[in-house]
């Protein structure tokens, strides 16, 4: 069952298998080969085969770095990148496999006749996956073994990026040493279909928004956003995956900010296309400001001045 | 916190006494509380629905003796179970789970269907209460697999209904997951054309079969599938006008009838040609008429205090009151949820003129004109500041 534990390192099994790895695994030189490995899993390139427990460590050190890191659309990249080759691997697994994992991740999934799996309502609930389009009845959702894959690529996606159990007070300097060389080498996410960000998107506050906003700011920060793309004439379709972003990037707090939030706002700007980009209410609201630097302030200053 | 008792008793009117006196011998005949009282948190209005919250109390008995001695006008309780109930700020609570709550309210105001009555409007009450039974039978018991002893349904004592659902499983539910149960219930983001496609079956144009739910369908599929099943076996020439569907279209509908309702069971939604601006009609319908309307924020805000099941409703003095959902249908608030002496009466001066319909009386009331009510009358109408005492 090692196998099983390395290719699903996630899973319980997967941390059975860790439980025994102590701060030895934290030599300079592991944590460099697990972050070059980060790096293969998520441009896709081949690694060379290593046995389960080294695979296995290879995931916990790439989560930490990734904490380290501190950049949700890295994160957002690996976990999925993880999630799609455990999927793959599944349709390579002996059948016993994906009832395994399932179970891991829905433990109340039932074989049944007509659609193959059944899941409690509860259980679907907490894997991440939307509700409104779900084959729902009397508590119970039914999947075919396709569907479940799918059902399980969310849920391993949002497992392995929630990396609140990552305590990055514990970990040496040498972890964040690693982390700065490595930022660079990360992919850059094409996020967006042929875009380039305009005049209003490339202003430092909109950027320092783009970054993610605290509590208390993040509607307002989703409402400068939404604007800046409006006037830079971004399609509403990268507007809404810039949404996402923003939402990713912004503080959880005690009350989670989601990307729906953020995509509503985006959404109601776009049927009001109209309204104006202020520099005062950026101010006003508390959001991240560089007024000295930035080219608008400095256009809206001569112009007032001529 | 409210001002002190004895001080605010010496500010009240005569009809604010009447009303305190009445809350109090209420209390003392009738002592609600609500299950794990002791991991709850409490809230009370004097004034207004929570004039202050955070308070517990360690035994039903301390929370009697507190509701006998301050006579609230409003009692309201936490969702949420919490370690320390009592604690500030909520974060030092030690939460641990909530219930599943929904509140329904919506404003049947502007219903055409009826003249509405500021008083007290029966019509709309009804409609909320037709709201709630749909909430409780399609949604929490057939969708969502709640069993009927796991939800309790409450009056909230003023326009709507409350239901709560406890168990163990809905008790650990995220406020995202709280809030994909309200996305599934109000049905706002449902994108239609995702439950009919085009199958293209060979090279031309018209080689291809529109492919819909079938009877097999679950969810939203399955109400969708209901709601244009239903319609295309029973509509009549007044039916397709309703829907704007041509009187062409309409006779070649009932023509083909059981064909295209056979071929529908299967999930084949294409044995009439031309039919998209149909299907599209009765799958907007269909989503009016299964989606609802709730209050989003009561059910996934998981720190939120709600009216207790069976204390009075300060702005009417009526009881919100537990109603057992086979006995929902026949529940009427102004007839069912009264609190006080049915026999006594009341001299009171109107300030407003028109009827209202209570204890199975209708009371026509006139601006500035003294009238004798029954007592349940005279405490609605001080509750609500529409009379005085005289």
């Amino acid at each position: 069952m090692d196998d099983f534990a390395a290719d699903y390192p996630f899973s319980s099994k997967g941390k059975e298998l860790l439980k025994n790895i102590g701060k030895e695994a934290l030599t300079p030189q592991r944590v460099e080969t697990a972050g070059q490995r980060m790096l293969d899993s998520m441009t896709g390139s081949r690694t060379t085969s290593t046995g389960a427990r080294e695979r296995a460590v290879d995931y916990v050190l790439a989560r930490i770095l990734l904490a380290a890191i501190g950049r949700p659309s890295a994160t957002r990249k690996y976990a999925a990148a993880i999630a799609k080759q455990a999927v793959e691997k599944l349709v390579e697994s002996p059948e016993a496999y994906l009832e395994t994992l399932a179970k891991d991740f829905l433990p109340s999934i039932r074989p049944t006749e007509a659609s193959n799996y059944s899941v409690s309502l509860a259980d679907y609930l907490t894997s991440g996956n939307p509700l409104l389009y779900a084959p729902l009845e009397k508590g119970q959702l039914f999947f075919t073994r396709a569907e479940l894959a799918e059902l399980l690529y969310n849920a391993i996606k949002n497992r392995v990026g929630d990396l609140s159990s990552v305590s990055l007070k514990t970990l040496p300097p040498m972890v964040f040493e690693a982390a700065k060389q490595l930022e660079p080498r990360l992919p850059k996410e094409k996020l967006l279909s042929g875009f380039k960000s305009g005049k209003y998107l490339e202003l430092p506050c909109i950027k320092a928004v783009r970054a993610g906003a605290a509590e208390g700011r993040r509607y307002y920060g989703s409402m400068a956003l939404a604007i800046a793309c409006v006037k830079d004439g971004v399609p509403k379709e990268d507007a809404l995956k810039l949404a996402f972003e923003y939402a990713e990037n912004s503080a959880k707090g005690s009350s989670p900010y989601t990307a729906r939030e953020a995509m509503q706002t985006i959404d109601w700007v776009y049927r009001n296309p109209s309204i104006g980009f202020s520099c005062t209410k950026i101010r006003e609201q508390g959001l991240p400001t560089e007024c000295g630097n930035c080219p608008l302030a400095n256009e809206r200053k001569r112009e007032r001045n001529a | 916190m409210p001002e002190p008792l004895a001080e605010s008793q010496q500010h009240d009117s005569l009809g604010r006494q009447l009303v305190r006196s009445r809350f109090r011998s209420f209390y003392a005949r009738s002592q609600p509380y609500p299950a794990e009282l002791v991991r709850r948190e409490f809230g009370f209005g004097f004034t207004k629905k929570i004039d202050y919250r955070h308070k517990s109390f360690s035994s039903r008995n301390d929370f009697t003796d507190y509701l006998l001695l301050e006579i609230p006008f409003f009692v309201s309780y936490s969702t949420a179970l919490y370690e320390k109930p009592s604690a500030t700020p909520m974060n030092r609570k030690g939460y641990l789970g909530a219930d599943l709550v929904f509140d329904l309210d919506t404003s049947y105001e502007k219903d055409g269907e009826h003249e509405h009555n500021p008083i007290l409007c029966p019509h709309c009450l009804e409609r909320v209460k037709e709201d709630c039974i749909r909430l409780a039978e399609d949604f929490l018991l057939n969708d969502f697999g709640v069993s009927e002893n796991e939800l309790t349904i409450n009056y909230s004592g003023s326009k709507g209904y409350h239901l709560h659902v406890q168990n163990q499983a809905v008790r650990q539910l995220s406020a995202e997951a709280r809030k994909q149960l309200l996305s599934y219930i109000t049905a706002t983001e449902l994108d239609l054309t995702r439950f009919l496609r085009k199958e293209q079956f060979g090279q031309r144009k018209d080689d291809y079969v529109i492919r819909g739910p079938s009877w097999q369908a679950r969810g939203w599929a399955k109400k969708l599938f209901t709601t244009a099943h239903s319609f295309i076996e029973k509509a009549e020439a007044k039916e397709f006008k309703e829907e704007h569907i041509s009187s062409q279209r309409a006779k070649k509908i009932t023509e083909n009838r059981a064909i295209i309702l056979n071929k529908m069971n299967e999930g084949n939604w294409d044995a009439l040609r031309g039919m998209d601006s149909v299907w599209e009609k009765l799958l907007r319908k269909a989503v009016v008429l299964q989606s609802l309307e709730v209050d989003k924020a009561v059910t996934y805000d998981l720190h939120r205090l709600i009216r207790l099941e069976d204390s009075l409703h300060g702005d009417t003095g009526f009881v919100a009151k537990k109603i057992p959902l086979n006995q929902l249908h026949d529940f009427k608030p102004h007839e069912h949820a009264l609190a006080f002496d049915e026999k006594q009466t009341h001299w009171i001066k109107s300030n407003v003129t028109g009827t209202l319909e209570i204890q199975g009386q209708k009371i026509e009331l006139t601006e500035g004109k003294l009238i004798e009510v029954p007592e349940n009358a005279a405490i609605y109408l001080l509750c609500k500041q529409k009379a005085e005492l005289k």
